[in-house]
């Protein structure tokens, strides 16, 4: 005998306990707000992974926390970046929207940028980005390796609740080598309404900003460490990783590796990370962020910190996982998780590419069994200073 | 007035127990039934119809959640409401897209395959607490609640076309569970 499911009459019995706390008022976190996006892109048999962060404000941060800087306020940045930052205050308004530049950070791997909308008569605000082939720094062209979409957010919401609609946008760089003293900087925007890559054409991009200054990374530059550190460490699959180079400074922290090749296998099918401590006992997590080369992996500490689905940030002991870079040594092991991606949400591309997402980690794998995460091999130290 | 006075006053048969829980709980009802209504004469109608629901149902029931057990009645007398005249009267937009969305997760079976009842709302009950806070937030907002998209973006601080991606997405996913479990 055939029986009809109806979902609209079966949900209405759902437990009593799920109702009510839906039925209460909804306090947006800031780890519903920023959230980082990995997507593959497929043509044949070629992978690319690109990662995507959208940022917004947090509804709770501001009273939590005292921020030395907007940029270090909205990603949540625990150390004190005022000194690597510097101040533009340049407007431009375009299509009805205007975009002030407020704060800016440079430095060979890493341009970030505060940004204040006003989006005038508009309810939901555009998605903004850096413009990776227009901006120019000292002249040339440089090819990021992630960026950060700001906007995408509903207006009134945001007015409503008395939210800051100031945003950042991070552009990330395999090193620019820039040179000393005034760094000038040709900075083009975009507002359009959907993210980069799902732009199909050029109307849907919605206005352009253009701003012209010059900018000093010394500052951040001259506190860089750089070592080489030359040490194998077992991978999956039958790899050995050799973590060749580290540098670290307050803003992020990189170690470069050799052993495995961007279409290997191990690679495509797991992420990876290299999570431990550094010798003043700080928390300390690198992911595996792509390639700097075709054979040469980045793992890197980012601005979202080390918690998986943003589940377990605690407003009053937030932790950036970052480094000290006075530490003598880090203790680090390595881990991997598969990665599963969501065939739902395949989107055709331009020619015959196509972009999928991969899964949200907290949706498929549990606290209790690490997230996902399992090690490979044993602790290992990175001595620092000698 | 507390809610286990309201109940209590049910329990003891005390005709006031009417006033003060629609005192209480009618605007809160009243927005699930116009969510799905959209016309004041027929919310207003299922209100009342809710008053003297809960009159019959208490006693015997003691419910533990008054908001949600009254908000139960008005979902469901909203619901036999809309299907009585949906075929009569041009829908609203947004009660077309909550109602067909709902309709992604409606399917036959056959006797052989039927799980107890109790057992298909524990799997959905199960995929909702495994949800993250906001994603079932916004589902039983939407399908529970019955909100339209706009209010839910706006509760949750991004756009319409997010929450939209975030339904979607989580549609899919329970019906990959329910027919899994059902076809089990």
């Amino acid at each position: 005998m055939k029986k009809q499911f109806n979902f609209s009459d079966e949900f209405g019995k759902i437990d009593e306990t799920l109702i009510a706390e839906a039925g209460k008022a909804w306090t947006v976190k800031k780890s519903n707000i920023l959230k980082l996006y990995r997507w593959k892109i497929v043509q044949a048999a070629a992978i690319i992974l690109i990662f995507t962060a959208v940022a917004g404000n947090s509804y709770v941060q501001a009273a939590v926390k005292k921020f030395t800087t907007k940029i270090g306020e909205i990603f949540w940045f625990s150390k004190d970046l005022s000194d690597y930052t510097e101040i533009i205050n340049q407007t431009q308004t375009q299509n009805d929207i205007s975009l002030t530049i407020n704060e800016v950070i440079l430095d060979d791997y890493s341009l970030i940028v505060s940004v204040k909308p006003n989006y005038g008569e508009r309810k939901e605000a555009p998605y903004l980005w850096i413009n990776d082939e227009k901006t120019l720094i000292n002249g040339q062209r440089y090819q990021s390796i992630s960026n950060t979409v700001g906007g995408g957010i509903d207006l009134e919401a945001f007015e409503s609740n008395g939210i800051d609609t100031e945003t950042v946008l991070a552009q990330e760089y395999d090193n620019m080598d820039l040179s000393d003293g005034e760094i000038e900087v040709h900075l083009v925007l975009e507002a359009g309404e959907h993210v980069p890559i799902f732009q199909k054409n050029r109307s849907e991009t919605i206005a352009e900003f253009v701003y012209d200054f010059t900018i000093s990374g010394e500052q951040l530059k001259a506190q860089t460490v750089q070592k080489e550190v030359n040490m194998e460490v077992p991978g999956g699959d039958g790899h050995s990783l050799i973590l060749k180079e580290l540098v670290m400074n307050d803003l992020r922290s990189r170690i470069v590796a050799s052993g495995v090749t961007w279409n290997d296998r191990w690679i495509n099918e797991y992420e990876l990370k290299l999570k431990g401590q550094d010798s003043f006992g700080n928390p300390v997590s690198f992911m595996s962020m792509g390639f700097r080369s075709e054979n040469e992996l980045r793992f890197e500490t980012d601005f979202f910190g080390d918690y998986d689905g943003g589940a377990v940030v605690d407003e009053d002991s937030f932790q950036m996982s970052v480094p000290d870079k006075n530490c003598a040594y880090m203790d680090l092991q390595l881990y991997q998780r598969k990665i599963l991606w969501d065939s739902e949400s395949s989107k055709k591309l331009e020619d015959e590419y196509y972009a999928q997402e991969s899964l949200d980690p907290s949706e498929v794998y549990s606290e209790e069994d690490n997230y996902g995460w399992e090690p490979v091999g044993d602790v290992f130290r990175i001595q620092v200073k000698e | 007035m507390e809610d286990t006075a309201i109940i209590e006053l049910f329990w003891n048969r005390d005709e006031t127990a009417i006033q003060e829980l629609s005192n209480k709980y009618s605007g809160y009802c009243y927005k699930i039934a116009w969510n799905l209504l959209k016309n004041h004469e027929d919310a207003e109608e299922c209100l009342n119809d809710t008053w003297f629901a809960a009159w019959g149902y208490m006693p015997p029931k003691r419910p533990s959640v008054l908001s949600a057990f009254v908000g139960r009645i008005t979902r469901g007398l909203a619901i036999d409401c809309f299907r009585r005249k949906q075929a009569v009267k041009r829908m609203d937009g947004h009660i077309v897209d909550v109602c067909g969305e709902m309709d992604e997760l409606s399917f036959s079976y056959t006797v052989d395959e039927r799980m107890a009842e109790k057992e298909l709302i524990r799997t959905i009950e199960s995929f909702l607490r495994n949800l993250p806070d906001a994603d079932r937030d916004i589902f039983i907002r939407r399908y529970w609640y019955l909100d339209s998209i706009k209010d839910i973006a706006k509760r949750h601080g991004v756009s319409q076309g997010c929450i939209k991606t975030n339904l979607c997405r989580n549609r899919k996913k329970l019906y990959r569970i329910l027919r899994r479990e059902v076809l089990a």
